[in-house]
């Protein structure tokens, strides 16, 4: 426990001395506006797009860091070690996924209030559709661990992992899409709330575990 | 000589296999003709038209056993990757391998065909009904499947690795299926050959509807028992070469 807590406070503390908040975020700004001038270009800048791109840009940008997360340390032999440690692996996935979460999504879902009020959502549809992307986006982080496992110690797994995982995505982004559509309209679904936190617990839940198997494939 | 066998994992040895399949090959193939022409020449020029469709409801003798088999790939691929990470019967691996270039085409005809159906009833090619969207969810999963087995060399960590995103990709195909259809049901209609309902299509094209999906089944086997056969030879031949060099 004690060790979980020094992990994650030296993994929180690395990431920020990497500034890898600026990255994702610059990225998560950059992918906006260049998909919204895109869309201005041949005149559909409506409020239903830039809901669109948000969850598109959101779920791009989760994928951005996370070859390293995983790869640096099997290089250096950190990962190794932890295997042998007495923390369980599936805690040290989950701390590290925790901490992508708030390294490269948090940031950005504090930044959506301010870059979709000038872009045509209100102010308050777009802080409902934070408290959403709040409780949803770690499933993403989550998630996004398995494709990091998967092309561990391969070259230019970047592409790879954006060809597994991306797909993977989906539940959450058809249940997200959908439930950001509710709220512009102004309407409710208890249901389609519910059922998008469950399935983000579930991945919560489940993935530490799948991801833990196939990393210790690599050491067979 | 074969010899009688006690139980079915004795077909895992790759030559207790090649074996059977060189022996059973000619009358899948022979069996695959005959039910595939006898299906699809009824179906094609022994049906009467649709009262409502014209003759653009004989596409259905493709468009259903095509997806039918797409989805059923999946599936197989999921068991064959879960027997692998179990039993580690190297059969069982190469099954998949090879099951998921047939699974990617069956997916992309029985869309392409779906499309030439859509434009004269619905209006439109492409449209983002649930089963559409489905069936582009199986293409992605089919596609992720496939890159790990063409980027990497074969060995058995790959074959590990691509048994999990297998059975990762099948768990969250299958989310997205319920979370697609999760509002409506879209365009298409219910399914029509289910055993227990009253309202199944005609039997003037129930019948050679089934013999096409029988043969179209037919033709997965030999396809697939071809691609397994050229990969456990295209193996030994690697081992042989490795052997030689090293």
């Amino acid at each position: 426990m004690k060790l979980s807590f020094h992990l994650l406070k030296y993994e929180l503390l690395f990431a920020l001395a990497n500034k890898g908040i600026l990255l994702s975020t610059s990225f998560f700004i950059i992918l906006i506006l260049i998909v919204g001038i895109g869309f201005g270009q041949i005149g559909e800048s409506s409020e239903k797009t830039l809901l669109a791109i948000i969850w598109i840009a959101i779920s791009l940008s989760s994928l951005l860091s996370i070859k390293t997360m995983f790869q640096e340390d099997f290089d250096d032999g950190t990962l190794d070690l932890y295997i042998l440690s007495n923390t369980s692996i599936e805690t040290i996935i989950f701390i590290k996924s925790i901490v992508h979460w708030i390294t490269t999504n948090l940031p950005i879902i504090t930044l959506i209030p301010l870059i979709s009020f000038p872009l045509g959502i209100t102010i308050y549809h777009s802080i409902l559709i934070c408290f959403v992307m709040l409780l949803s986006t770690p499933a993403l982080s989550f998630i996004s661990t398995i494709g990091a496992a998967l092309t561990l110690g391969e070259k230019g797994g970047n592409l790879l992992i954006s060809i597994f995982i991306l797909p993977t995505f989906l539940p959450i982004i058809i249940f997200g899409m959908k439930i950001s559509l509710l709220i512009t309209n102004s309407t409710y679904d208890i249901m389609a709330h519910l059922i998008l936190f469950a399935l983000s617990l579930i991945c919560i839940a489940i993935t530490p575990f799948i991801t833990s198997l196939i990393i210790k494939i690599h050491y067979t | 000589m074969i010899k009688f066998r006690k139980n079915i994992w004795e077909f895992a040895n790759p030559n207790n296999f090649l074996s059977i399949v060189n022996k059973i090959l000619p009358f899948f193939l022979i069996l695959t003709i005959i039910t595939l022409s006898l299906g699809l020449v009824w179906g094609l020029f022994f049906t009467p038209e649709d009262y409502r469709q014209g003759s653009s409801v004989k596409i259905i003798f493709i468009h259903v056993p095509t997806a039918f088999l797409a989805i059923n790939i999946y599936f197989m691929m999921f068991l064959a990757s879960i027997i692998w990470l179990i039993r580690r019967h190297h059969v069982s691996l190469i099954a998949a391998k090879s099951a998921a270039l047939i699974g990617l085409i069956m997916t992309l005809s029985a869309v392409l065909t779906g499309a030439i159906w859509g434009k004269p009833i619905w209006g439109t090619y492409w449209a983002w009904d649930p089963r559409l969207t489905s069936f582009a969810i199986l293409l992605m999963f089919y596609l992720g499947y496939l890159s790990i087995w063409q980027t990497m060399k074969f060995s058995d960590k790959i074959g590990d690795l691509s048994s999990w995103l297998c059975i990762v990709g099948s768990i969250f195909a299958l989310l997205s299926r319920y979370a697609v259809f999760f509002w409506d049901q879209g365009l298409h209609q219910g399914p029509s050959l289910s055993l227990d309902k009253e309202e199944n299509i005609d039997n003037v094209f129930y019948f050679p509807l089934i013999i096409c999906i029988i043969g179209f089944v037919l033709l997965f086997l030999t396809l697939l028992l071809i691609r397994i056969k050229t990969e456990i030879q295209k193996r030994k031949i690697n081992i042989l070469l490795n052997a030689r060099d090293g």
